[in-house]
């Protein structure tokens, strides 16, 4: 009898933590989330952190926990910041004008250094407690979190700590002193870029280099941060007379151009805008003229110069699948039958062919083999 | 009384000095309607000036007298120099009285300095803490040393005039008394006056040790102490050379080189020690780099070092030119100067504040207070050896 | 001979209530205040957040009151153009330096009293006007003050200032880490709470080490790995982080100990117990005794 309470009690001790066990699975401090394996230091400090000592580090910020594309329109207009309003009126926050500007340099995540996994981005208020005492002394509170996003930026520019930018001193009126349709919803205005510079430079034998701006942009397909990266706002708003901004043209032409001799921009008059038969001798008119550079020419890093002939490109071109009018001669019949290479020979398109190579009588330009249309 | 009786107290010199006494205390009401900074150069930086740096400092050094020359004919008994104990103690008693009064105006908030002497407020990390307490307790004593001079004036002829006159008989009873007592408890007080001197003298050094980022090398060292104590010794027996000269001088008394120059044998031994205590922690921390770059500091020290202790040890050594009046006072004027210059530059030349954008220099009125002080300090000592028994005092009061 | 008896019987006496005085002395110079508490708080202020608003200017000035501006008075950065230091009437100032390598915006340091672990100016202060608060303040008590600046003397970092043109009732004039408000749970130093880049960050100083440390450790680069007050003049409670050397901001390089121990060793050393005083005077009245009468023709006279 003894003997059965101690084998039991010994059972019911043994089995007691196990059951435990088996109803609360250690639960997994991230959740849902599935960080990189590798990158466990983004955010621990430790080598081992436990749910008990997560060791975390100050910040999510640098980990990059962020994720989705957001377009500018997809944000509110404006933000109006009232959480802490006490010395100073609220802030009116042009978030759609921030976030024009941000789409320039480092997007969204210039500012918002987080956001769920799904893509949406949580008010920063939900992490920085407005409440400056109740947090964790490592991440700063709204107040501080607000402040660090602005005036690093705003100081970049503005070289004095005029409060007054952003805030209005409270004298108790409240928002509703502040027009706030005047900049609702505008995104960052268009930027407004001369057609054309030439820039007076050292180089002796072509001081001047003609940069066409609209054509990078309109003909050349370039984005804005093709060229202008890693500028801020101070880039375009510094007010304090500091040094015209100097490109570094090996960077920054050199980066298509690079293939290129000093020649290729440099020269000593003012050049005109290119153009591609004027430069080249061969006419874009008209089917050409639409074409992206790159579809001809490959990346700019890689130009390639095409060979000339169409066939390298028009490989399809094949009697039936070519209509003919379309280089403005329309074949009659008796051409309409033949096989493309019967005039063209070698399929060399580039060069017209002549009626001797067929016909023993020159007929050109008393006969055609068809009739002259107007092209397209 | 005796013949110095017959001196005028007034003469051309006296006015002079209650000029300068009297404008001292013109510029002393201004700070006390106005405030320290309306008649100082201190500021933020540089909080202690020449109020310190001489009226208190070099003040304790020079009243150093006092406490060396009981010792030596008290406590060591040598009878020859009973003669100068009065005029050193007078020295000291008002020189006490002066630094006491040079801390007093230097106080911001003057009438909580009975602070000091509540224990509650006692703060005993504090060298000025110490040094507050060693003065006030050391001027007591030295008033109680001085009552016996005062007895010895008025007992058997207490005279009071007019509606006082039947006090009479109470106040001959008290100087009775006094007489009988003071005899008696004398020696608790001598002893005293050494130990606290010591103590204080010593102390003073330390309070500059605080700042060891801002007191020049050439100064700051642990043992600025010992060297404070060391060139007290010096300096006191110097300083009774020295106004025995200058007293024989005004008051047409005769000036006893068969005591004052055996006293400034005595010197060189003292010097020596002072030299050595400097020297020996100069080597050892190697700061005589520092007389390599003409500065202030570096011609500073030099001329403390120099003027103030080699040569005149050189001079009271040789037979010849301590028994010459003039070369024993000359010698002894260096050392005075000497040691009053070692406590300026601890205390205001030395001084190198971390962000001062200019040094400091007293204003007119800072000077005018610490020349009226001492306009009015000798004023007193003519007027007390003129009515006193100080400097006909043959023996003492007190015989052990 | 009678008389030497006495007084001895009266010297002994005398002795003998001096060592009764000195007991209480002695208390007295043991005080070194009560030990500093575990969870003592301190601030951290990042230099690399400062952005020189001079707002803390304003909350320290204002809340102190001390006489101060309109808060837009305080936009004006023409005070930086020149190097300040704190003063009776600004407990704390901010300061302009030269912008970090490849940074346009210009570099700020605060300045204002340290709060040292073991502070020299309390340690100078003879009448206990100035105490370390257990809980990491250094305050002042102008009640107590004599007035002597023996404090300015004392301070390593020269922060205490002093109201000298006040003729009657002058204060030494310091940063206090607003102690009288912030013994309240939960309540910041008013330049902690107003500061809008949160440089500054209030709490347990210990706790704050280690932040300080570990935001050394994250942000490779943007700091130099050196902690100020960690351990300089054996610690303050204020601690700095900056991006260079911090000589270049005016804070000057210190041993890590504070000047206080050296002349405590020295008070401590000769006055222990006030043994040594006592002891001195035990041996001179030995020699006066003994020291027997040396009459005129028995004095070693100056002729060689």
């Amino acid at each position: 009898m003894p003997r059965t309470i101690v084998i039991s009690l010994a059972l019911i001790l043994a089995i007691a933590p196990m059951s435990t066990l088996a109803s609360s699975p250690v639960e997994d401090p991230h959740g849902t989330w599935r960080p990189e394996p590798a990158a466990c230091n983004q955010c621990h400090a430790c080598e081992k952190p436990s749910p008990e000592d997560p060791c975390l580090v100050a910040c999510p910020r640098h980990g990059g926990h962020f994720y989705g594309e957001h377009v500018v329109d997809e944000g509110p207009d404006i933000v109006i910041i009232d959480q802490l309003a006490d010395l100073y009126e609220p802030v009116v926050f042009a978030h759609r004008l921030h976030a024009g500007m941000a789409n320039m340099t480092g997007g969204c995540e210039n500012c918002h250094h987080y956001s769920e996994e799904s893509g949406t981005i949580p008010p920063c208020r939900s992490c920085h407690d407005a409440d400056k005492q109740a947090v964790d002394l490592r991440m700063p509170a709204l107040k501080g979190a607000y402040h660090r996003q602005c005036i690093n930026c705003h100081l970049d520019w503005a070289h004095e700590n005029a409060c007054g930018f952003c805030h209005e001193q409270a004298n108790g009126g409240g928002v509703g002193d502040v027009d706030t349709t005047d900049i609702v919803g505008i995104p960052h205005p268009l930027i407004e870029a001369t057609d054309q510079y030439n820039y007076e430079t050292s180089y002796t034998e072509g001081p001047t280099v003609s940069f066409h701006h609209t054509d990078h942009v309109e003909e050349f397909g370039l984005q804005c941060v093709d060229c202008h990266r890693g500028d801020s706002c101070k880039s375009c708003h510094d007010t304090g007379a500091h040094e015209v901004r100097k490109l570094d043209h090996v960077v920054t032409c050199g980066a298509c151009h690079a293939e290129r001799n000093c020649a290729f921009c440099h020269s000593v008059e003012p050049r005109d805008r290119f153009e591609h038969n004027a430069r080249v001798g061969w006419s874009l008119e008209p089917y050409h003229e639409t074409l992206d550079c790159r579809t001809c020419h490959g990346e700019p890093q890689q130009f390639r110069t095409p060979t000339g002939k169409c066939a390298d490109c028009h490989i399809h071109w094949e009697t039936g699948s070519f209509n003919h009018r379309s280089v403005g001669l329309a074949l009659n019949e008796e051409h309409a039958e033949l096989d493309c290479e019967d005039c063209h020979a070698d399929r060399a398109f580039q060069h017209p062919p002549t009626c001797e190579a067929c016909h023993d009588e020159p007929l050109y330009p008393e006969q055609l083999p068809g009739e002259k249309v107007s092209r397209r | 009384m005796n013949e110095q009786a017959k001196v005028p107290f007034f003469t051309r010199g006296v006015m002079t000095l209650t000029v300068i006494a009297v404008a001292g205390i013109a510029v002393l009401a201004a700070r006390f309607v106005f405030g320290i900074g309306a008649v100082t150069n201190l500021d933020d930086q540089y909080p202690w000036g020449i109020w310190i740096g001489i009226d208190v400092a070099s003040g304790v050094a020079l009243a150093a007298g006092g406490f060396t020359t009981a010792f030596i004919a008290h406590i060591l008994h040598r009878e020859r120099f009973h003669s100068i104990v009065r005029p050193a103690l007078l020295t000291a008693m008002l020189g006490y009285t002066f630094v006491a009064l040079g801390v007093f105006i230097d106080l911001g908030r003057y009438y909580n300095i009975w602070h000091v002497l509540m224990p509650w407020y006692w703060q005993g990390n504090s060298a000025l803490f110490e040094v507050g307490v060693c003065v006030l307790m050391y001027l007591t004593v030295l008033y109680i040393e001085f009552l016996p001079i005062v007895v010895e004036r008025f007992k058997g002829r207490v005279n009071w005039r007019g509606g006082m006159a039947r006090f009479n008989g109470a106040t001959e009873k008290v100087l009775n008394v006094l007489d009988a007592t003071l005899n008696r408890v004398m020696s608790f007080f001598i002893i005293a006056g050494v130990v606290l001197s010591c103590a204080h003298q010593s102390s003073l050094g330390t309070l500059m040790v605080i700042a060891p980022s801002k007191l020049h090398p050439l100064w700051h060292t642990s043992v600025l102490p010992l060297q404070f104590l060391l060139s007290a010794f010096a300096v006191g027996l110097a300083m009774v050379i020295f106004e025995s000269y200058l007293a024989s001088r005004s008051l047409k008394h005769p000036f006893d080189l068969d005591v004052l120059a055996p006293l400034g044998r005595m010197i060189p031994f003292l010097l020596t020690l002072y030299f050595a205590a400097k020297l020996i922690d100069m080597v050892s921390r190697g700061t005589y780099t520092y007389l390599a770059e003409p500065s202030l500091q570096s011609i500073s020290w030099l001329v403390e070092v120099v003027v103030g202790v080699v040569v005149p040890a050189f001079i009271l050594m040789t037979h010849r030119l301590r028994r010459n009046q003039t070369w024993l006072f000359s010698a002894a004027a260096m050392i005075v100067g000497g040691v009053a210059l070692n406590r300026i530059n601890v205390f205001v030349i030395g001084y190198k504040p971390l962000y001062a954008e200019q040094p400091y220099v007293p204003a007119w009125s800072e000077v005018l207070v610490t020349a009226g002080f001492i306009a009015i300090l000798v004023l007193l000592y003519r007027f007390f050896v003129l009515n006193l028994p100080v400097l006909d005092h043959e023996g003492d009061a007190h015989h052990a | 001979m009678s008389s030497r008896r006495e007084f001895l019987k009266f010297t002994g006496a005398a002795a003998g209530g001096a060592v009764a005085a000195a007991a209480g002395v002695d208390a007295a110079m043991a005080s070194t205040g009560p030990p500093l508490d575990p969870d003592r708080v301190g601030v951290l202020c990042d230099f690399t957040l400062c952005v020189g608003c001079r707002r803390c200017e304003w909350a320290c000035s204002s809340s102190n009151e001390l006489p101060h501006g309109d808060l837009a008075d305080y936009d004006d950065t023409t005070p930086l153009a020149n190097m300040r230091r704190p003063d009776a009437t600004n407990l704390t100032v901010i300061n302009r330096y030269p912008a970090s390598q490849g940074q346009v915006k210009p570099f700020h340091a605060k300045v204002n009293c340290l709060h040292c672990e073991h502070p020299a100016c309390v340690s100078a202060c003879l009448v206990q006007a100035l105490k370390k608060d257990p809980h990491g303040p250094v305050t002042y008590d102008a009640g107590a003050c004599v007035g002597c600046r023996y404090c300015m003397t004392a301070c390593p970092f020269q922060i205490p200032a002093y109201e000298y043109d006040n003729a009657f009732t002058p204060r030494v004039m310091k940063c206090s880490l607003c102690a009288e408000r912030t013994s309240e749970a939960g309540v910041m130093p008013e330049c902690v709470k107003m500061c809008p880049q949160e440089a500054m960050v209030y709490g347990r100083r210990d706790q704050l080490l280690d932040l300080a440390h570990e935001r050394i450790a994250t942000h490779p680069g943007r700091y130099l790995d050196h902690v100020y007050g960690a351990r300089e003049c054996g610690g303050t409670s204020w601690l700095y982080l900056a991006d260079r050397d911090f000589t270049e901001l005016d804070l000057p390089d210190m041993p890590d100990v504070s000047p206080a121990e050296l002349t405590e060793s020295l008070q401590h050393g000769i006055f222990k117990g006030f043994s040594g005083p006592i002891m001195l005077f035990g041996l001179i009245a030995v020699i006066m005794k003994s020291a027997g009468l040396r009459p005129d023709d028995r004095l070693e006279d100056d002729d060689e």
